[in-house]
């Protein structure tokens, strides 16, 4: 012990008492302390790790690998439900024409042979300027697609895939009349071709599925599409609604100018609404989406362009594509609440069905999941979302980067194609 | 290993070994020094060189989030405030400057803040000098005609004046409170009072700099609320003389500064902010919002320490209204979120109940709901952590010395255009005050401002002065001073002779009748035994002094 104690006391000698015999005031007091201090002085240096933090934040090393080198950068994602990861380059300009218009243009495959090219140039509504304009092209091709045979009563069992292969050419031009609001025109070219699926675990569409029973497996048309839509969106916050409402409509012409046999209407409404309580820690999100098509006796819609559920944004208890048919509703219901700031959990129920006839548009027979998600963020923009789904089919488990309900028509800016 | 072997044995006998080295140390040599109690810190002494750095916000929230620097409360014996003088006030120094509580202050020098007469001039234009187009909020750095500088701050666009207006009126709450803040004012003006200064560079969301143009100005502005009158409202802040070094952190020290010898999270100025942050709603009281200077005062260059950056005040997110969560429940802790998790959010938190007016320009600031006790900032703070008792009583005190009207004037400064919105604050800041009064002065005995006068000891109970307890009830109170016990002090052992039959305020004669020199103490007790006030009173040659003051809770 006083082998221990000793260099101890002589610490103390030299610090403590050698000092005490100055010390004879406060103001001494203070300053024996900084004269200690003083004897000691270095650079206030953060840590290693804090300084590389430091750098990553005043280099912007993040922003820079998010935007890339001379614009450009990887892209990741984006593509359809079951294509697996999916990566490629994607150049894009935000600063042409004095930063009024953007231009991108990106190429992706993905794990399971899924491809993408896509260019996209807009002129998105100017500060405080009411017009907007977007023209995009984009080519296809996605080899294993989901099909389970037509209506509501296709099964399970049936799985099939096949390759959808187009190339679409769009272009929209709008006004925000008023703070909200916005109405479009639009009209776009579609090339399409269908193939068989490369899957090799499931059997070929057109294996199993006649002519008749999936209307354009063996013969593909080009149509040229036109029409409006207009939208009405007052969500508090896009990147992550905890309030307010997005309603839109979409008409659209589908003019087949190849085989005029498939020319048909196409009617999309959605309406979302987020109902907040509690300040905001508690929402019940609510969505309402129905799509309906109208087509002459003699003219049928064709299967890739049927409207499809099943999947990460509608019956999350169901594989994707589960359902196709020429009408669709659907209605989700989430309850969220706040666990901390980063995180909110989800409490969810779809349901929803497909059907042939317009006249059965009602929910008998309808198909419904229930689960359960998490919701992270940052700054109250959602950037990851799980979902576990159940149904009579089973669970599904859903990792996506992006929110629940789409931003707005399939042909408005920045909403993403339908497959 | 059991108690009793000898190892156990050598352990306690090296302890009991240094600390009667440490009863010995110069701290506790004697109790008072000939000069205490000290009002001020002595002159700082000069700092060679101090190094000009960043902290990094994310390591900022990590490391306090996950794990706890600084040194905290221990479960037993805890560590009391430091840089205090004996009694229990923060010294005057490169932190801190008692003032509205210590010397009451005019309204009129409540309003003017930390400078008052320095506005930026508009007689002549505004020159951009710098600016922000990314980031959190955009603002420019300007040169008025007279040559000062500032930064020029705004409002987002969903909630005018909501950022300007706390930015301005919290700064001058924090000034009268003893801190060193920037000199803001709420400024408005149109577009042409602003000119492009030469060679002025911006830098794009990507850092890239490019010359800046008009037309950069323009968009900019296109960010920033228009008033009634279509002019652009900001807060100009007055830049702080000096070189700046970056922030302080809320825990350890400076190690380039000898001045800053005080472990920060046992500074009361630190701990005792908390209070005044639960008060204005400062949940943003963080390292990143906090300043040191290297002052130059009378030849000598010395760290002073600023607290800026108050737009996230008051409700106020600064891009918007701020989470009903703030001050309640940190960003992220492991309690909470775990009830969260397991129970489907059905376990409100009753802060979630809160209800805020419809007052865009205010955000979630109420008072209803507000927990002076449990209030929190956006995340740990290593100082806010560590206060005691005495702590939340010394900044409670001063957050009770402001009177209605007081609170009225500081926030007609923000120039709120609605004058239900000033209301609202002002009558959420009064409310908030007396919930802090109540919460911490029931902690402690709240006496304070012991004197000896006419041969007796007098003192001020707070929470009868700011009518917390209604004075025709005071008698049957806690607070009510159930015993006063006189005892002889031996500054040099600390050890107490009681002077037996003195049970009142009067000074005994053997107080009056001692050498100078001397020391007694007076112990008072409350209903609650537990909670005393040690008062120290030292005879000198012109009479009897109140030298210290312990409170025990």
């Amino acid at each position: 012990m006083l082998r221990a104690t000793i260099p101890l006391v002589v610490i103390f000698l030299y610090s403590g008492a050698y000092l005490s015999a100055q010390v004879d005031s406060r103001a001494a007091e203070i300053e024996a302390a900084r004269d200690r201090k003083a004897q000691t002085l270095e650079p206030d240096t953060p840590t290693p790790t804090e300084q590389r933090l430091v750098y990553i934040r005043d280099k912007k090393v993040l922003e820079r690998i998010t935007a890339g080198i001379a614009g450009f950068r990887v892209k990741l994602g984006g593509l359809a439900s079951g294509s697996g990861f999916a990566v490629g380059p994607e150049y894009l300009r935000r600063d042409l024409w004095n930063r009024r218009a953007l231009f991108r243009g990106a190429a992706q495959a993905s794990l399971r042979r899924y491809q993408k090219y896509d260019l996209q140039f807009s002129v998105p509504p100017v500060a405080r300027g009411p017009y907007f304009l977007e023209l995009t092209a984009v080519h296809r091709d996605y080899p294993q697609i989901n099909y389970y045979g037509p209506g509501p009563d296709s099964k399970k069992i049936a799985r099939s895939n096949f390759r959808l292969e187009d190339t679409q050419s769009n272009g929209t031009f709008g006004v925000r009349p008023i703070p909200h609001l916005s109405l479009a025109a639009t009209a776009g070219y579609m090339l399409v071709n269908v193939g068989p699926g490369t899957d090799e675990r499931y059997v070929s569409s057109e294996q199993i599925f006649t002519p008749s029973e999936a209307v354009g497996i063996a013969d593909q048309a080009d149509f040229f599409r036109s029409g409006f839509y207009a939208q009405y969106d007052y969500r508090d916050n896009p990147g992550g609604p905890r309030s307010g409402g997005n309603y839109f409509v979409e008409y659209n012409n589908y003019s087949d100018r190849t085989l005029g046999l498939h020319d048909f209407q196409r009617l999309d409404i959605e309406v979302q609404q987020y109902v907040p309580f509690f300040n905001k820690r508690r929402v019940i999100a609510l969505r309402g989406r129905s799509t309906l098509t109208f087509a002459d006796e003699s003219r049928r819609i064709p299967f890739y362009l049927q409207p499809v559920l099943g999947g990460s944004d509608d019956l999350r208890g169901f594989r994707p594509f589960r359902f196709y048919d020429d009408n669709l509703i659907v209605v989700n219901g989430e309850y969220r609440w706040e666990t901390f700031s980063g995180l909110d959990m989800a409490v969810f129920a779809d349901a929803g069905k497909v059907f042939p006839r317009r006249a059965q548009w009602n929910f008998k027979d309808i198909e419904g999941s229930v689960g359960f998600g998490l919701r992270f963020n940052v700054r109250n923009n959602v950037f990851l979302r799980t979902d576990v789904g159940f149904s009579h089919e089973g669970f599904q488990v859903w990792i996506k980067f992006n929110n629940i309900f789409s931003e707005g028509p399939v042909n408005a800016p920045h909403t993403q194609l339908g497959f | 290993m059991a108690l009793g072997t000898p190892s156990r044995l050598n352990s306690i006998a090296r302890l009991a070994v240094l600390g009667m080295l440490l009863a010995s140390s110069p701290l506790s040599a004697r109790k008072f020094y000939r000069d205490d109690p000290l009002q001020a810190e002595p002159r700082p002494r000069s700092v060679g060189s101090a190094l000009s750095r960043k902290l990094s916000e994310y390591y900022d929230f990590f490391s306090n989030t996950f794990g706890h620097p600084g040194e905290e409360q221990p479960p037993t014996a805890k560590i009391p405030a430091r840089a205090v003088n004996t009694l229990g006030e923060a010294l005057d120094s490169s932190w801190y400057t008692n003032r509205h509580y210590a010397n009451r202050m005019t309204i009129e020098e409540l309003v003017r803040g930390p400078g008052g007469d320095a506005a930026p001039s508009l007689s002549g234009p505004w020159t951009v000098v710098a600016a922000k187009a990314e980031g959190i909020t955009p603002g420019f750095t300007i040169v008025d005609s007279r040559g000062r500088r500032y930064v020029l701050k705004f409002d987002p666009l969903s909630n005018p004046e909501i950022a300007t207006a706390a930015d301005v009126l919290v700064s001058k709450f924090f000034h009268a409170l003893g801190y060193n803040v920037p000199d803001n004012y709420i400024v408005e003006f149109d577009r042409e009072q602003l000119v492009l200064g030469e060679n002025v560079r911006l830098a794009d969301a990507l850092g890239r700099e490019q010359v800046m143009t008009e037309r950069n100005i323009t968009e900019i502005l296109l960010n920033v609320p228009r008033t009634i009158n279509g002019r652009y409202r900001g807060v100009a802040s007055l830049y702080i003389s000096g070189r700046p070094l970056g922030p302080f952190r809320y825990y350890g020290t400076r190690r380039d500064d000898p001045n800053d010898v005080v472990p920060h999270e046992h500074r009361r100025d630190l701990r005792g902010l908390s209070v005044f942050a639960a008060w204005l709603g400062h949940d943003d009281s963080r390292s990143i919002n906090t300043l040191d200077m290297l002052a130059q005062e009378s030849g000598t260059q010395y760290v002073k320490h600023y607290l800026i950056d108050f737009g996230s005040t008051l409700g106020s997110a600064s891009t918007g209204v701020n989470s009903s969560r703030s001050g309640h429940e940190y960003v992220f802790s492991w309690k909470p979120a775990i009830v969260q998790f397991f129970t489907f959010g059905l376990l409100v938190p009753d802060w979630a109940r809160a209800k805020y007016p419809d007052l865009p320009s205010v955000g979630r600031f109420e008072w209803e709901k507000f927990d002076a006790e449990g209030w929190v900032p956006e995340y740990r703070n290593a100082a806010f952590s560590n206060r005691l008792p005495d702590d939340e009583f010394w900044a409670a005190k001063q957050v009770m010395a402001f009177t209605d009207d007081e609170i009225r004037a500081i926030v007609r400064a923000g120039q709120y255009s609605d004058p239900a919105t000033e209301q609202w604050v002002v009558e959420c800041l009064i409310r908030r005050r007396d919930k802090i009064g109540r919460a911490f002065f029931s902690k402690v005995l709240p006496y304070d401002r012991f004197a000896v006068r006419d041969g007796s000891l007098t003192y001020e109970d707070l929470a009868l002065k700011h009518a917390l307890i209604p004075s025709q009830e005071y008698a049957a109170s806690a607070n009510f001073p159930q015993s006063v016990r006189w005892s002889r002090f031996d500054n040099e052992t600390e050890q107490k002779t009681p002077l037996p039959g003195e049970t009142g305020l009067l000074l005994p004669q053997q107080v009056r009748q001692a050498t100078a020199g001397e020391y007694f103490v007076v112990d008072i007790a409350g209903a609650d035994p537990r909670k005393t006030v040690s008062v120290f009173l030292r005879k000198q040659e012109a009479g009897v002094e109140v030298v210290g003051i312990d409170r025990a809770w």
